[in-house]
């Protein structure tokens, strides 16, 4: 069994080689492009982009609702997995935490960059109805956002205080772990804190992460829109993001395990038991998907057979299939079989859940707006159909560019996983804790 | 050690090649956005007029060809001067072209002076962006008058358009319209033609409903080479009376903030503020942890 030290020195974080660096490069440029882009936007105004009269949400929109989902991870490993008495989950712990911050940061910003003009969003807090589910949402992300970065934060004390002594030898980096381990050293006071906000913290985020996407639900389900005005949608949001948040645990956990060579934390018994984990939440999420398709279809109101037919054959067929097979059914069935939960083939198949995740949004927003109850006389044909703007797509790769790189950082300056934690699981004694009970 | 010699020599080659690679890339950059800046663009520019009641405009629209489309001129900064028979100039005072490229000067009070017929010119006198441009506007006057004639159970629109010396103008094309939310609906026929008497009849064969019965009808001469576009309005109360069923005064979903529900109000910000309550708490213990430091390891 590994000492404390090799425990740390598996653990602490590394700095970047060769790829690291290339990889940081890669998000950076994708980021300034990203910049450009959206100051083209901020100067010219939403005219740049794809989106018109029909078509007023467009990628933007399906970026934040996907941002939000895969958001919701947080809560499922960190809480909902912790609570359940789940201890495989331990070493994933921190990578969910920090795919949460990452995602909800980039979440709120894009809302931003949706807006056409804003340097008025203080309008919302003037004039903002507390009727209106837009209000919620803000309110929702915001608290969501707040928890998630606690529930980040308190975890990391005992391990700042760890690497800061760890990195004892350069002093300018042990003293700003010691400055972030908030003086942490264990004591029975501290400790009690500690305790007692991580429960309360992971019983919180519970009902926050179902609300933030409830909400985000509503944006859409509180409208009459064919595609849209559905009672399942909270509930159907939900199990989606725990497929798309699950997903990017798995491909995130891979790249680590590969990259930070650490086979001995996250194992094959890890992978699989997520892959298993990803069955179940896809399977749920398919019963969903088959209730919000099917009864509109036994109904098939005059809008809603348009809208679903430009689903099943139409317009939108192509990725609508893609996505429902190759995005769900497809993965689901593949890791029904255990070689497929594999570490690697399970990454694929996380790789393509979460692409397939991303494009499921876009599915969900856009072709509704492209079937209004209201249609305009005389409009232009180009406004008939959606088609993002290069400019348009550049935002939102810089967007998702930037929810990597501050998983990067964050992977590069904090321990992927837990060592206190881990230390204490295995039953590795921390050497200042040793020497303690011997002088006592 | 030769193995260490080569991974760094290659690394060192791979940092070249991205080094160089970003240079060339932000060469190309900064040569195009260069280039941007200091191209200066041929605005392609027309001057109309548009009448309404006392409203009388003098609008502008302006594009110019970038490398594939047209766009709007944005920005372009327009003088709009009144000429005289002598060539001579009266500035009437400036506009600025919108991202619709468009862009409109009040010129009721030349009105007032009775001539004939009026003569502008809009020019931009060139800038960084834009190369000098003009256009000019010569511009007969002409008056539209309308009105609704009840003729047994049915109604009518009249309209009559006159010059300045108040004589018909015959053969002109005018348009009858019943005014909506999101555009004009045509009433009877696309176009009428003035009669002799320069009038036109429209009889209003279906009454619409309306906000009390209120209809309003308007008639447009629209884009003529000598008299612009001149609209008139007419305000009836003829058409089926809608009930009004706002719920304007009432505490509902759908009302301004101000009426929100009383349980919208209380119950989220009970919410709300047990939620961010007990997240201050917990940024406080973040604190209490900091000053907990050196305590006993075991309970008191």
């Amino acid at each position: 069994m590994k000492n404390f030290e090799q425990l740390t020195d598996d653990l602490a974080p590394k700095k970047f080689g060769l790829y690291g660096k290339l990889w940081v490069g890669f998000l950076v440029i994708i980021i300034l492009g990203g910049v450009y882009a959206y100051y083209q936007q901020f100067t010219k105004g939403l005219a740049i982009t794809g989106m018109r009269d029909y078509a007023l949400w467009g990628i933007y929109i399906s970026n934040f609702v996907f941002f939000v989902a895969i958001s919701l991870v947080g809560s499922l490993i960190t809480a909902i997995l912790r609570l359940s008495g789940v201890t495989w989950a331990t070493p994933l712990t921190r990578i969910a935490e920090i795919i949460a911050v990452a995602a909800i940061i980039m979440g709120g910003l894009t809302i931003i960059i949706d807006m056409g003009r804003p340097d008025r969003i203080y309008n919302l807090f003037l004039h903002g109805r507390l009727q209106s589910p837009i209000v919620w949402d803000v309110i929702v992300v915001t608290t969501y956002l707040t928890i998630s970065i606690l529930l980040l934060v308190f975890p990391l004390l005992p391990d700042f205080h760890i690497l800061s002594k760890k990195f004892k030898n350069n002093k300018k980096l042990s003293n700003i772990y010691s400055k972030l381990s908030l003086n942490w050293d264990g004591n029975f006071y501290q400790r009690r804190i500690y305790n007692w906000s991580i429960r309360t913290l992971s019983v919180l985020i519970i009902p926050v992460a179902f609300a933030i996407h409830t909400v985000t639900a509503w944006l859409f389900a509180a409208t009459y829109r064919p595609g849209w005005d559905s009672s399942n949608f909270g509930p159907y949001f939900i199990a989606g993001a725990f497929v798309a948040g699950a997903g990017g645990v798995i491909c995130v956990m891979y790249l680590l395990r590969k990259f930070r060579h650490l086979e001995d934390y996250i194992t094959d018994y890890h992978f699989d038991k997520m892959g298993k984990l990803l069955v179940l939440l896809i399977l749920v999420y398919i019963y969903f998907n088959i209730n919000e398709y099917l009864v509109p279809l036994l109904k098939n109101t005059e809008k809603e057979a348009e809208h679903l037919k430009s689903l099943f054959v139409g317009e939108q067929s192509f990725l609508f299939w893609t996505v429902i097979f190759g995005g769900l059914v497809l993965p689901a069935t593949a890791l029904l079989f255990k070689r497929m939960r594999k570490p690697f083939p399970l990454f694929i198949i996380g790789l393509i859940v979460v692409i397939g995740a991303w494009w499921k949004r876009f599915i969900i927003v856009t072709p509704t707006l492209l079937h209004p109850f209201l249609p305009i006389q005389g409009v232009p044909e180009s406004w008939r159909h959606y088609t993002p703007t290069h400019l348009e797509w550049l935002v939102t790769w810089g967007t998702l560019a930037g929810a990597m790189l501050i998983v990067t950082i964050l992977v590069r300056y904090v321990p992927v996983i837990p060592i206190h934690e881990t230390a204490e699981e295995r039953g590795i004694v921390e050497p200042r804790n040793t020497e303690r009970n011997e002088a006592k | 050690m030769n193995q260490e010699i080569q991974k760094e020599m290659k690394q060192n080659r791979i940092r070249n090649s991205i080094s160089q690679l970003l240079c060339i890339l932000f060469i190309v950059f900064t040569n195009s956005l260069l280039q941007a800046q200091t191209k200066q663009q041929k605005a392609r520019l027309s001057v109309s007029y548009y009448k309404e009641g006392n409203l009388n405009l003098l609008k502008a629209s302006a594009i110019y060809k970038d490398e594939t489309q047209f766009k709007p001129a944005q920005g372009l900064n327009l003088n709009a001067y009144q000429v005289f028979e002598n060539d001579s100039l009266v500035l009437l005072g400036t506009m600025m072209v919108n991202a619709e490229g468009t862009a409109q000067i009040d010129v009721s009070k030349v009105f007032e002076n009775d001539l004939l017929q009026y003569d502008f010119e809009v020019e931009h006198v060139g800038s960084e962006k834009y190369k000098k441009v003009s256009g000019d506007l010569s511009l007969k006057v002409a008056h539209l008058a309308s009105e609704l004639k009840p003729v047994d159970e049915n109604y009518f629109i009249e309209a009559k358009l006159t010059d300045a010396n108040n004589e018909p103008i015959p053969d002109t094309e005018l348009k009858v319209k019943l005014q909506r939310f999101f555009s004009p609906l045509t009433v009877g026929t696309e176009l009428y033609f003035t009669d002799e008497n320069g009038t036109i009849n429209v009889p209003i064969t279906t009454i619409m409903p309306g906000m009390e019965g209120k209809l309003n009808y308007e008639v447009i001469l629209q884009d003529s080479d000598d008299y612009g576009t001149i609209k008139s309005v007419i305000q009836t109360t003829i058409g089926k009376p809608i009930k009004d069923l706002s719920t304007f005064d009432q505490r509902t979903m759908w009302s301004p903030p101000r009426k929100a529900p009383w349980v919208v109000l209380i119950v989220p910000n009970i919410l709300i503020f047990a939620v961010w309550l007990t997240l201050i708490i917990l940024v406080i213990n973040l604190f209490r942890i900091s000053k907990h430091k050196n305590k006993s390891y075991e309970k008191h």
